[in-house]
This record gives C-alpha cells, structure tokens and sequence, in this order.
C-alpha cells in the first residue's frame, strides 16, 4: 500500500517545548487520527507538514514528493483547516472563495457553492462577522472544494455544534471510504477520532508514544479488575493506572490477546472481568503511565 | 502573483490617491499660484513624502496583515513563500515608481521647468532607493520579530536615530549650520544612476531574504 504521508524523525524545537524524533505513515485512503493533551504537539506538526513553519531536522514527503520542494504541487492537492480558520474578516463569503479559487488548479466552484447552502452559510456576509462554528464550516467548504485527494484537519470540529459535528465527520469518513481521499485529523475530542479514524497516533509531550490501528488499539488495551490475589503477581506489577478498592483491584493492560489464556481460569470464576476501554481511557493511561 | 498583488494593492492605492488628490495640490498651493515656483523647499519635502507614503502604506497593510493573521491563511494557499512575500515587494517598487512619476511629471506640468523637473527626479530617485531599502529591512524586521515587537523596537531605534543628535545638537554640540539647498546640493550630487540600480539592486536581494526570515519568523 503507498502512503500519502510520510514523516521521518521530524523535530522542532521552541524554549518551552520539542517535538521529539516523530515518525508516522499514513498509507493511502485511510484516516489517521493524531490524539493528544493541549500542548503535545499536534498543530506544530501538522504546520510543519503544511510548510508554514520549518522543522529544525527531519524529512517528510506528501503524494511521495518533498513537502518543502514541492510545495505548490502539494498545496493543490491538499485541503487544510487550521486550529482557528483565518480569513480576510472584511471581505464576503463569496468574495473570499472567489478569490482562493483562482490559486486551485481543480477549484469545483458548484461544489463550494453546494457546501455553503448545505452549511448554511450567508454569502455576503463578511467572514469577520461569523461566529467560530461558521468559520469552521467555511474554512471546511473552502478545504473540499479543490476536490483534495488528502485533507489536514487541525481540530476542525472543535465549537461546532453536534448536529453540525456528526455532519462534518460522516463527510470526511464518505470522502475516505467512497473516494479514497486521506485524511490526517487532530483532536483531543478523542470521540471524533474513535468515529473515524482508521489509525490512530498518541503524540503526547512532543513524543509518538502509540502508533496502531484502531482495532488492534481497542482490542489490546483493556481494564482488568481483579479480586485480591486472583491475578499472577506479574500480571499485576505490568497494569498501568493500578487502583485499589474496597470490593478489589483494577489495572489496564495495553496487551491483552497475550494475557486472555492466563485470565482464562479468573474470567470462568469471575474473580476476574474485563472491561473496554475508549480512546479517552487509553489517553490518559498513556499520560499518566504507571501513576497509581 | 497578480491575484495577490490586487489584493495587496487597496492599501497602496489609498495612499497614493490621497497623496494625488489632497496633499499634492494642497503643498503646492504656493508653487500653484505663482509666487513661489522656484523655492527649492518644494523639492525638499517631496523625499520625505515619498517615504512617508510607500512605508506608510506598508505599515497600514502590514497592521491589517497582522490584525487578520493573514499570513497564516495565505501560506495555506498553493503559493511558495517567495511568492506572497514577492507581490509585496513588486507594490512597494510600483509605488515608488509611480510616486516619482507622478511628482515629476506634475513639477514639469506646474512650472513648465524642464529643468525643475528633472532636478526633482534625479532627487526622488536617491531618495526613493532609500525607501525602498527602508521597506525592505522593515519587512524583514516585522517577520524577525512580529509586528507588534518590531513596531515598539522601530520606535526606539527612530528615538534613538533622529532625535538624539537633535538634543545633542541642541544642547551639547555646536549647531550643523545645514540650509535646504545644502542637502539637496548633496543628494542631486551624487550619481542618481547609480544609487537607484544599487538601492534596487539591494531591494530585490532582500526579497529571498526577507522570504526566509518570513518562514522561520514570528509572523
């Protein structure tokens, strides 16, 4: 399988933080979500992609070409919303497609006038003057309509409404199921990652520290409450986020096709269960790694 | 570049309309109706307007720029950095061009002076390469250090610069016994050829420059 995106040990240093060595594919007509805490490095990395600030070393490529030496190319075939969509707030809404039109080599001029309608969004009013779900909305319409076989979404359903927000990632996941289009998607709205995303990456402090499936995330990483002395003192020492109750003990276990023989024995009399755990559970367990 | 280039372009033609249409005639009010056409001081002020003008413009583009956070939303655009940062540097050139233009064209048209006329374009000329340096390191200031920091630190330097050696002319120094026809004595006497190929030269190498620093900067 090729891979639309492809990050090679890409660093950035600022005074108060790095991004450390990050590394990640993003093979062709998948979703990739990038979860993470405020502050772990998300929009430096997708920036960087988007050639808007520089990395200090590292190597990345987008459609197999060099994101810095083909910029335009890449750019074409791109679409981004940013963190805070940015426009010329005294220019229309009609202006303002008008005007990025000219810089697409695909611009649908139909579909962007579509995706106004659609998300109900005035066409003269001046973009300074709507609210930030709106902005959201217009920078999406703005995004998709070059057609972009890949889009770079930096917390694009943060303030936008539920009903809105259902409908925003039902069209990225029709756009990459249907077309085949990439989508690399930050949030900390981890819910709107499990919704979509195909693979998932933690960055957390400037760091990759999970990069899986979303499927293999789920299915390896479970909490395991135990009475007192029904887990294998190994079993036990290995759980993250260990916590002692009045009725027993819970853990998580970030491998747990490789433990279910051993529990085996614990489920049957039930000194054992297991429960799922969300993207939101796994966050935090990463975060606070073998914190008690 | 065009496309940006007409976008960029409001801020500048605002000056440039407003220096046509109100300040010329306004200046010239003497020079307009006759009894004054041959004083030098018409000369004279018009560098500093043209600096005024051109970076005027700059500095207002520049703030709306900063305001709207503008940069951050053309470098999402299928552009190369040189080329937004380029479509600034052609208006900056434009409008000196044109400034310089223009005042000539209008000395010649109000004083039938062929010779005025002249006088006035070779001065505007050195004067104009000087602003065209000026635009260019402050743009490179402004994406060094953000808008707002390189504002308060152009400040600073403009105390520092032009109105210290006031005070310590004033104060502590004999005073420079300088009258306007020395100073456009000087400037007229210098190779206006060959100040505006180096100004432009050094404006337009500025350009990759100023580029670099933009995607490194703070803008």
């Amino acid at each position: 399988m090729s891979h639309t995106v492809e990050i090679e040990n890409l660093t950035k240093s600022y005074k108060k933080f790095r991004l450390d060595s990050v590394s990640l594919e993003l093979p062709e007509g998948l979703i990739l979500g990038l979860i993470g805490p405020n502050g772990a490095g998300k929009t430096t990395t997708l920036k960087i992609l988007m050639d808007m600030i520089r990395a200090d070393s590292g190597r990345v490529r987008i459609f197999g070409l060099d994101h810095r030496t083909h910029t335009k190319e890449i750019k074409n075939r791109v679409g981004y919303v940013g963190e805070e969509p940015q426009f010329y707030g005294d220019k229309s809404v009609s202006w303002t497609g008008g005007w990025i039109s000219g810089f697409y080599r695909n611009w649908d001029l139909n579909l962007f006038e579509k995706m106004l309608t659609d998300f109900g969004i005035s066409r003269t009013k001046k973009t300074g003057q709507l609210s930030k779900g709106m902005r959201v909305k217009l920078s999406l319409a703005l995004a998709l309509s070059h057609r972009p076989e890949l889009l770079i979404l930096d917390e694009p359903t943060a303030g936008l409404d539920p009903v809105v927000r259902r409908d925003v990632l039902e069209r990225l996941r029709h756009l990459s199921k249907s077309q085949g289009r990439s989508v690399l998607i930050s949030s900390h709205i981890t819910d709107d990652i499990a919704r979509i995303a195909d693979l998932i990456v933690f960055l957390i402090d400037g760091r990759v520290t999970l990069a899986e499936s979303k499927d293999g995330l789920l299915a390896k990483w479970k909490r395991i409450h135990f009475q007192e002395k029904a887990l294998e003192e190994g079993i036990t020492s290995s759980l993250k986020c260990r916590k002692t109750q009045v009725f027993g003990s819970s853990g998580i276990t970030d491998n747990y096709p490789s433990l279910k023989q051993r529990l085996a024995a614990g489920l049957d009399s039930q000194s054992i269960k297991v429960e799922n755990l969300n993207l939101d559970d796994i966050l935090i367990a990463c975060v606070k790694g073998d914190e008690t | 570049m065009l496309r940006l280039i007409q976008k960029f372009s409001l801020m500048y033609a605002f000056y440039l309309a407003m220096y046509a249409f109100l300040m010329f005639p306004l200046l010239n009010y003497d020079r307009i109706s006759g009894p004054d056409t041959e004083n030098p001081i018409y000369i004279f002020y018009q560098g500093g307007f043209l600096i005024w003008m051109v970076l005027g413009a700059l500095w207002a583009h520049e703030n709306m720029e900063h305001k709207t956070n503008a940069y951050r939303f053309l470098r999402t655009l299928p552009l190369g950095g040189i080329k937004i940062i380029g479509a600034k540097f052609t208006l900056v050139f434009m409008s000196v061009f044109l400034f310089i233009v223009y005042q000539s064209g209008m000395i010649r048209i109000l004083t039938g002076s062929a010779q005025l006329a002249t006088a006035t374009w070779q001065y505007l000329c050195v004067l104009g390469s000087l602003c065209l340096i000026l635009a260019g390191l402050a743009y490179m200031g402004i994406y060094r250090f953000g808008f707002v920091v390189f504002g308060k630190l152009l400040l600073g330097i403009w105390m520092l610069l032009f109105l210290s050696p006031i005070l310590l002319r004033q104060f502590i120094l004999p005073p420079l016994k300088l009258t306007v026809d020395d100073v456009l004595g000087f400037v007229t006497g210098l190779n206006w050829v060959a100040v505006s190929l180096i100004g432009t030269a050094l404006f337009w190498a500025m350009l990759p420059l100023a580029a670099r620093i933009n995607i490194h900067g703070k803008v």
